[in-house]
C-alpha cells in the first residue's frame, strides 16, 4: 500500500494504473489487450456481441463519465446507445487510432483528476447519482476489466471462430503468439 | 470505513449483485442456460464451467494464504480449471455450491482481520494481501467478461 496521508486515493491510483497499463494481479491490462489491435479484429462482428471498437468506445465513455462527475458535473449522463457504444460498426485505421488515443487520454484525465482529491472525497455522493465515489471509481476499474475479458475472447473468436468483417481478413493474429490467453492466472 | 471493509464489500458485491460495473458472478451463473456451461468452443481453451471453477480455485488459494500456507499454489491445469467431472452440465449445481462455499468461507475469514493484513506479504509470493484481494475482485470481472462472450 502507498505510504501517504491520502492512502486510499494513492492505492486507487495504483489499481487504476496497473489495470490499465500493466502489472495487475488478475492478468492482462486494458492496454496489453488493446495495443496493436488490427482493424479487422476491432471490427469483427459476431452475433449480438458488441465489436471491440464499440467496447473501447464504451470503456472510454464511462471513464469520461467518471471524470465529469469528479469535476462536479451533476447533469452529465450517457443517455443513449450512441453515447454509450458509439454505433461504430466497421472502422478504418485512422478511427482505430483515434479510439486508442481517446482511451489513453481518458486514463490520463482520470488520474489527473484523482490527484486533486483527498481520501474523504471517496465517501462523497456522486453528483446526480445515489452512490459514492468509492463505488464509482472501483466500479470503473471492474468495468474496464469486465469488457477487457470480452475483448480477450472476441480477439480469439476473430482469429479462429467466425466470419470476419471485410474481405482481406486473415486467420492470424499476433496477439495469440504473445501468450495473452484466457488462461492467465 | 476501513480499507479491508471496503474490499470485503467490493468482493461480495461483485459476487452477489448490484455491482456498478454490470452483472455479478451469481447473476451470470443464475442466468446461464445449462447446455452452455460445458460447451467447448473452438476459439477458447476453457468452457464456462472451467472459468467458474477457476474463480473458486483462486478463492481457495487466498484462503490458504490467509492461513499462512506458504507452499500452496495452483500448479496444474486441474488445479486451475478443475477436474473433468466438474466440466459437465450435470455437475453444475455442485460446481456452483463449491464456488459459493469458497466465497463465503473467504468472506468469513477476512472478517477476522483488520487493515494490517493488507500490507502483509502473501506467504510464498512477492506481493501483499492488498494486491491479492483487489486482484481477486478484478479477476472475477475479467473472467465474467469472458464467460459472457462464451455464453452468447
Amino acid at each position: 500500500m502507498a505510504n501517504n496521508t491520502n492512502i486510499n486515493i494513492e492505492n486507487l491510483k495504483i489499481l487504476f494504473n496497473t489495470a490499465f497499463h500493466g502489472g495487475a494481479w488478475h492478468g492482462p491490462s486494458v492496454l496489453e489487450l488493446a495495443k496493436g489491435l488490427t482493424v479487422k479484429e476491432a471490427s469483427f462482428s459476431a452475433g449480438n456481441i458488441h465489436n471491440i471498437a464499440e467496447l473501447l468506445y464504451h470503456i472510454t465513455s464511462w471513464r469520461l463519465f467518471a471524470v465529469k462527475k469528479m469535476q462536479g458535473d451533476e447533469n452529465y449522463n450517457i443517455s443513449d446507445d450512441k453515447a454509450n457504444w458509439g454505433n461504430i460498426g466497421k472502422i478504418d485505421q485512422f478511427e482505430l487510432e483515434t479510439l486508442m488515443m481517446e482511451l489513453t487520454l481518458s486514463h490520463d484525465e482520470l488520474i489527473k483528476e484523482l490527484e486533486t482529491k483527498e481520501d474523504s472525497f471517496l465517501q462523497e455522493i456522486v453528483p446526480g447519482a445515489e452512490y459514492n465515489f468509492n463505488t464509482l471509481l472501483n466500479g470503473i476499474i471492474h468495468h474496464d476489466l469486465y469488457h477487457s475479458g470480452q475483448i480477450a475472447i472476441i480477439k480469439k473468436l476473430a482469429s479462429k471462430g467466425g466470419k470476419a468483417v471485410g474481405d482481406d481478413y486473415t486467420e492470424s493474429s499476433r496477439y495469440f503468439e504473445d501468450d495473452l490467453e484466457d488462461d492467465f492466472i | 470505513m476501513r480499507a479491508l471493509e471496503l474490499i470485503i464489500d467490493n468482493l461480495d458485491t461483485v459476487f452477489r449483485g448490484d455491482a456498478w460495473h454490470g452483472p455479478s458472478v451469481m447473476e451470470i451463473i443464475n442466468s446461464l442456460p445449462l447446455e452452455k456451461v460445458s460447451q467447448v468452443q473452438n476459439f477458447s481453451s476453457q468452457t464456462i464451467a472451467q472459468h467458474i471453477y477457476h474463480l473458486a480455485a483462486w478463492r481457495k488459494f487466498t484462503l490458504e494464504k490467509l492461513n499462512d500456507n506458504i507452499h500452496y499454489s495452483l500448479e496444474t491445469e486441474e488445479d486451475n480449471w478443475g477436474p473433468e467431472e466438474f466440466n459437465n452440465s450435470e455437475k453444475f449445481n455442485e460446481l456452483v455450491e463449491f464456488l459459493k462455499n469458497q466465497h463465503f468461507a473467504l468472506i468469513t475469514e477476512l472478517e477476522k482481520y483488520d487493515d494490517d493484513i493488507l500490507e502483509k506479504n502473501v506467504p510464498g509470493e512477492y506481493y501483499n494481501f492488498y494486491k491479492l484481494l483487489n486482484g481477486l475482485i478484478q479477476h472475477d470481472t475479467y473472467h465474467l467478461g469472458m464467460i459472457w462472450v462464451l455464453w452468447q
